[in-house]
């Protein structure tokens, strides 16, 4: 028989090959340096791979692993029986988190050349776990984009279509977990950054609710709005990897005190009795059709399981979209304030006074959309507009945690698209920012309000998938994982770029 | 809400420090009217009596003990920097004739 390729199994099963000792880190390793080796160049998912020092890292965790100590009898035994889940396993990490002396550019040019000199707690965390870097994804300049088109140095294309975008900001990362290129992923999601490009390549991304993950060696884009989550191909690999990077941390003011806990307790096939609201905005204009049929079945299938489905409104949505690119842009452009030149990152050649290089610096080392977001959270504080634009865009944010609250006191969980439509052409919204902005109409209210969402899989349309997503009140993450699991173990999504050869 | 003109976007990426290039002015121009057009809805909305939210979470004030720890090291803190001269970052003359 020919042996199954590594790449193509989950992290969980990984892992239980792993505690078994049938397998080690270094043929998992290995195997993923092979699919890249056969699709990388194709899918373009990784700015920076790490494969030779991630090779070195799995040999030494092998030495661990395999470590026997002789017991009475002249018996060996393993000197670590229980293996820490997720130990061996590999982790592709997007472009926008920090990796001491390991490239991080943030899709940028001008930070093009930038080595940090320390670990973000996210980082720190997978390797405390013993996981392995495979490499950092591409991604839209500094998050800003639906596509990965905004990259400054390539566009990741979509494994399930070639001509078709991977989605993004997160595009890298999604495409790389969907490709077999790594089994996990961190993303990060300001307004549907892990759980669009997640719906668009068929994989499972979660954003956890603001304050749960540190964002300590994120790159900001919007503070009030960032937050680091898990991109994989199935629901229990998100739990695991969850619970690897969640808990407070010291170094992030805005990380939330809460006890530790084990998602992988809610991997529990039961929701018969849960109380689930469709969100009338997010099933009505601007949604394709094909789309609504794909969550009008999922409804069905929920019901099946047990579940109680109505229909809800949240007026305040209208109005989501609109809020979200004053409040983002308007903290974007004072985060980016800080590439001046000087300290790191890209520097103008040629420059006389200190004003010419901050501003040669900057316009060359930023490209259009980031300049364009800059211009327009500038303008949006700028006196005069003010108060009609950033103040009033935080009086609707209010509206819109209202609404949340309000029919969260009667449903325990919300579902909508993840996306309006399935993945687009690349090119096709390039020029057009407020088409391309459309792209996140859904995911956009759960950052202004702060809670978390999952997307997963629950359809195909002209062999590209949909994403359902599944919205709870905050540190829901637990409900979410079980709603999400029980409605993936009915639907069975077959995964196709796994198995396909390039 | 009224159009953003080619003077306004002059003006707004001056403030912001980028130099946008006449050929490209009009082009940023129409995106930029484009999604204001568009922002501007909110206005549609009546907030009489909400109160801003500027934060999703309820933390205010986050204090810890003023204890010295372990800082980067002046080398490190170079490392990245496009000029530096010794142990100082280099920048061009900064008062301007």
């Amino acid at each position: 028989m020919v042996k199954e390729r590594l790449y193509k199994l989950s992290a969980k099963e990984l892992s239980d090959l792993m505690s078994k000792r049938e397998i080690s880190s270094y043929e998992t390793v290995k195997d993923i340096a092979e699919r890249m080796e056969e699709v990388e160049t194709i899918v373009k998912s990784y700015i920076t791979t790490n494969i030779y020092k991630a090779i070195a890292a799995a040999r030494k965790i092998d030495k661990f692993i395999y470590k026997k100590k002789r017991i009475r009898g002249g018996k060996f035994i393993y000197r670590t029986k229980n293996i820490e889940p997720l130990t061996g396993i590999p982790i592709a990490v997007k472009d926008n988190i920090t990796t001491k002396g390991i490239h991080t550019t943030c899709g940028s040019n001008i930070l093009g050349n930038y080595k940090p000199i320390y670990d973000a707690t996210v980082i720190n965390k997978i390797k405390e776990s013993n996981m392995i870097l495979t490499g950092k994804t591409n991604m839209d300049e500094f998050a800003m984009g639906s596509s990965t088109e905004n990259s400054s140095f390539w566009t990741t294309h979509n494994p399930w279509n070639l001509n078709n975008v991977p989605g993004g900001s997160s595009g890298g990362s999604a495409a790389a977990v969907a490709v077999g290129e790594t089994p996990l992923a961190l993303g990060t999601d300001t307004g549907g950054s892990i759980r669009q490009p997640a719906a668009l390549c068929g994989v499972v991304g979660l954003k956890p609710t603001y304050g749960l993950v540190s964002r300590f060696g994120l790159i900001a884009f919007a503070s009030s709005l960032d937050q680091i989550g898990p991109i994989t191909r199935n629901v229990q690999d998100c739990a695991l990897l969850l619970n690897i990077i969640a808990g407070h941390d010291s170094l992030d003011s805005t990380s939330v005190f809460k006890d530790k806990e084990d998602y992988t307790k809610y991997l529990k096939e039961d929701i018969s009795g849960l109380k689930i609201g469709i969100i009338k905005e997010l099933m009505g204009e601007g949604i394709s059709n094909y789309v609504k049929g794909a969550v009008y079945k999922a409804i069905n299938i929920f019901s099946s399981l047990g579940a109680f489905c109505e229909e809800i409104s949240l007026p305040s949505l209208k109005f989501a979209l609109s809020a979200y690119y004053i409040i983002a842009p308007a903290e974007a452009s004072s985060n980016l304030a800080r590439y001046d030149g000087i300290r790191y990152g890209l520097r103008a050649k040629k420059v006389k006074s200190f004003r010419s290089m901050y501003r040669k610096t900057r316009s060359q080392g930023f490209g259009d959309e980031v300049k364009r977001r800059i211009m327009l959270g500038t303008y949006a504080l700028s006196r005069g507009y003010y108060e009609a634009y950033y103040l009033q865009a935080q009086k609707v944010r209010t509206l819109i945690i209202n609404d949340f609250k309000k029919v969260f006191k009667k449903f325990d969980v919300l579902i909508s698209p993840t996306t309006p439509s399935v993945a687009f052409k690349i090119g096709e919204k390039f020029e057009d920012p407020l088409t391309m902005y459309l792209s996140d109409i859904c995911t956009i209210p759960v950052n202004l309000a702060g809670i978390p969402a999952i997307s997963i899989p629950c359809g195909l349309k002209n062999n590209l998938p949909i994403g359902l997503q599944i919205i709870a009140p905050h540190f829901e993450e637990g409900l979410l994982i079980k709603t999400a699991y029980n409605f993936e173990k009915k639907f069975n999504f077959k995964l196709k770029p796994l198995y396909r050869k390039f | 809400m009224e159009e953003i003109s080619k003077k306004d976007v002059k003006h707004v990426a001056k403030l912001a420090e980028l130099d946008i290039r006449e050929d490209e002015i009009d082009r940023f121009v129409d995106q930029l009217n484009i999604v204001l057009k568009h922002a501007g809805k909110i206005n549609e909305i009546d907030t009489t009596n909400v109160e801003p939210t500027s934060h999703a979470t309820n933390i205010i004030n986050i204090f810890r003990d003023d204890i010295v720890k372990k800082c980067i090291s002046k080398k490190d803190a170079l490392l990245n920097s496009p000029k530096t001269i010794e142990d100082l970052f280099e920048v061009p003359l900064i008062i301007e004739e």
